[in-house]
């Protein structure tokens, strides 16, 4: 039987992804498992591979189509399987697209549906169901039905709607103007993604802030003297671990709401925002308070090289519960406040450490402080909670030993 | 609020209309020397006198048919049924005079006739007398049906239909005329075309009307135990039907069960769930369920007639088909 190549869905939050390339020709002869093509996701350009041997028949997109996922790219069959029904009902179905804009070319419209119904039969789906799954844009295609025959219920997609996190209300993802159908140009994949979650997190997420400036006198002076034993540190590792052990002490910043629940991670997974060229990316340090500044130091210089080359496979910028976003490597920062990626608890958005007259022991000093701005998702935590975690994270970092346990 | 029982309310209704309306005769058999069959029109010789409480032999095509000539020349007859099996007699009456002569007539005429009787079945009076016969009647266009489940409805629906200017009939349930409740006091009418919330809920829709309205309430409280939250719609008017109201529960409990005494084979609630598809698909989680009479003439044993009737257990049963639980 013919088997259908669809663009992957790699992602909760991959709606699209670009075929940046094609390994293998028409007509060549592939094996299950062979890297077909290069697929840029939102966030990382990964290989597609084949999931069934035989010959490649047809290639449906060329290289550098934007394709939403779970469209028909190509076709793999027998050499001699007549695959033309594939195809004609594949045309039968193709309506008219707006000419001129190369991005969409040779998209089928129709693919996903008819891939679906020939590869699993129809989708059975209660009419609740199906209208919630469009008003909240659920891939129903992805849902596993509970109901008799599998049949996908109200319940299912609550359920997903709640996995998915926040709700997002009917059209915030969707820019106006068609963008979805006709990207302006230069608009890359990973730029969209973070126009999309930012949209997602500042319309639903009730955000509230609260600033903390802190000494950083011995936590430098700690950083100064691990790197003088010739350990590699930075200041990025003495934060993350910091607030790792702080979150240690707030279930609420280690929970997330989802839908009508909230829900407590088992681990502290911790984000950290790296800046590149076309946007953000949130590398992910799992079990961030159990690593030590090392082990961190060293994870943390490698998921920033990747992040670059946009190498991190998904798993590893997803996930986190609470993130930073330190900008005090620009030295004008004083501070700032960063936007929480839904479904995360909050996110700390760290200044630059400054030169400025501090108090000590009744006498004016020379000191060296940084102003965090802790972004809170107000209904997992309320601001009494908030200023509990920055006093914490304060006692940490001027009892910086603490960090080596 | 005084109490009366389903009998009782139904003869306030014709009494005062008769007293309203010098035009308003009662005729059907025994309605008169005996009282009524089932004791509905008592006392009502005594007081209106042989001229409009008329006894007639056993000939239902005859009497609906002098009634509805009657109410073409400007009388307004309530016939009585001693039961609705018996007006299968006068179904031609019915579906060839009473609701073509105003259309066939171009507006000429008119006829303001009300057929009242009870239906249903009533412990054990054998395939012949049990009929729930409700949808051959809703089928046929130009005619009201309304189908009354306590004391209150049917004064205030009987005393509408008594001035509709167009044939109604009145289904009324032996089962149901002893049963109380209670009925303001003086004047009232009550829409034909209405439908009644007797029980708010968010879990399912239960539909039942006439007898299998107060046993829905019952399931609906029994589910209450289980922690099911039905809300119980009495559709009250069988055609025209109160689409509005029923639209509004199914959006808000997504589920929806109807019970019918009657067949399920092109039953009113097939109707009905036709109508929900069409107006309310989208608020639809599972298909609906109708818990019908079988699809067999009501047996005369006891067990095998109460098997071949709704019942509470078929109606959770089917609550539960329904929430998917």
């Amino acid at each position: 039987m013919a088997n259908r190549v669809v663009m992957p869905k790699l992602t909760d939050t991959m709606e699209e992804g670009v075929l940046r390339k094609w390994y293998k020709k028409e007509g060549e002869f592939i094996e299950s498992g062979d890297p077909i093509a290069e697929v840029e996701t939102d966030k990382a350009i990964m290989d597609l591979e084949a999931f069934a041997s035989g010959v490649l028949r047809k290639i449906l997109v060329v290289e550098g189509t934007t394709v939403p996922s779970g469209k028909l790219i190509a076709i793999i069959a027998r050499e001699d399987e007549v695959i033309d029904d594939i195809l004609a009902e594949m045309s039968s179905k193709t309506t008219e697209k707006k000419a001129g804009h190369q991005e969409e070319v040779a998209i089928l419209p129709q693919a996903i549906e008819t891939a679906t119904v020939v590869e699993k039969g129809a989708i059975w789906i209660s009419p609740l169901a199906r209208k919630m799954a469009e008003e909240h844009q659920i891939e129903i295609a992805n849902l596993k039905g509970s109901g008799p025959g599998g049949r996908i219920t109200q319940k299912d997609v609550e359920q997903a709607i709640a996995m998915r996190g926040v709700m997002t209300s009917a059209r915030l993802d969707r820019p106006a103007g068609g963008l979805h159908s006709l990207p302006p140009l230069g608009l890359s994949m990973l730029r969209k993604a973070v126009v999309r979650r930012m949209t997602e997190s500042k319309g639903p997420v009730p955000h509230f802030y609260v600033v903390a400036e802190i000494d950083m006198e011995k936590a430098i002076a700690f950083k100064d003297k691990m790197k003088a034993d010739g350990n590699k540190l930075t200041l990025t590792e003495i934060f993350l671990k910091a607030t790792a052990l702080t979150l240690r002490k707030f279930p609420a910043y280690c929970s997330s709401y989802q839908g009508d629940a909230v829900r407590i991670a088992e681990r502290i997974d911790v984000g950290f925002a790296v800046g590149i060229p076309d946007g953000v990316i949130t590398p992910v340090i799992t079990d961030c308070d159990k690593k030590s500044l090392t082990a961190l130091s060293e994870e943390v210089r490698d998921k920033i090289h990747r992040a670059a080359e946009k190498k991190l496979a998904p798993s590893e910028y997803t996930g986190a519960v609470f993130s930073i976003s330190n900008l005090g490597m620009y030295r004008s920062v004083e501070s700032f406040s960063a936007i929480i990626t839904p479904p995360e608890s909050g996110v700390l958005a760290i200044g630059s450490v400054i030169e400025k007259p501090v108090v000590r022991h009744h006498a004016v000093a020379i000191g060296k402080t940084v102003k965090m701005t802790l972004s809170t998702d107000h209904r997992v935590a309320d601001g009494v909670l908030a200023a509990q975690f920055l006093l914490e994270l304060t006692e940490i970092l001027q009892n910086p030993e603490s960090l080596t346990d | 609020m005084p109490v009366l029982a389903y009998r009782d309310a139904l003869r306030a209704a014709m009494r005062e209309e008769m007293r309203r309306d010098p035009n308003v005769f009662l005729m059907g058999e025994e309605v008169g020397f005996y009282n009524g069959a089932f004791k509905v029109s008592r006392g009502m010789l005594d007081e209106f006198g042989q001229k409009r409480v008329i006894d007639t032999p056993i000939t239902e095509a005859a009497f609906t048919g002098i009634g509805i000539g009657a109410a073409m020349v400007g009388l307004r007859p309530i016939i009585e049924m001693m039961t609705f099996n018996f007006a299968i007699l006068a179904l031609d009456q019915i579906i060839n005079n009473a609701v073509k002569v105003r259309s066939m007539s171009g507006g000429q005429l008119s006829v303001p006739i009300v057929i009242r009787g009870p239906g249903g079945s009533a412990l054990r009076l054998a395939a012949q007398h049990s009929q729930s016969l409700e949808s051959l009647f809703c089928h046929i266009p130009g005619l009201k049906v309304i189908a009354p489940s306590h004391p209150r409805d049917a004064k205030g629906l009987l005393k509408s239909a008594i001035r509709d200017d167009n044939p109604v009939i009145c289904f009324e349930a032996q089962a149901l005329y002893g049963t109380t409740g209670e009925v303001p006091e003086g004047e009232y009418t009550l829409p034909i075309g209405k439908a009644q919330v007797r029980r708010e809920g968010a879990d399912v829709t239960l539909i039942g009307w006439s007898k299998m309205q107060l046993l829905c309430m019952k399931t609906a409280e029994q589910l209450s135990e289980e922690g099911i939250d039905a809300e119980v719609i009495d559709p009250c008017t069988l055609r025209p039907l109160d689409m509005e109201t029923l639209v509004n529960s199914v959006r808000k409990t997504h589920r929806v069960v109807i019970v019918e005494e009657a067949w399920p084979y092109a039953g009113v609630s097939a109707e009905i769930a036709d109508r929900i598809y069409y107006n309310a698909l989208g608020f639809l989680d599972a298909p609906i369920e109708r818990v019908t009479g079988e699809d067999v003439p009501i047996p005369y044993a006891k067990n095998l007639e109460a098997a071949a009737l709704p019942s509470a257990a078929k109606i959770t049963a089917a609550v539960k088909k329904v929430m998917y639980s």
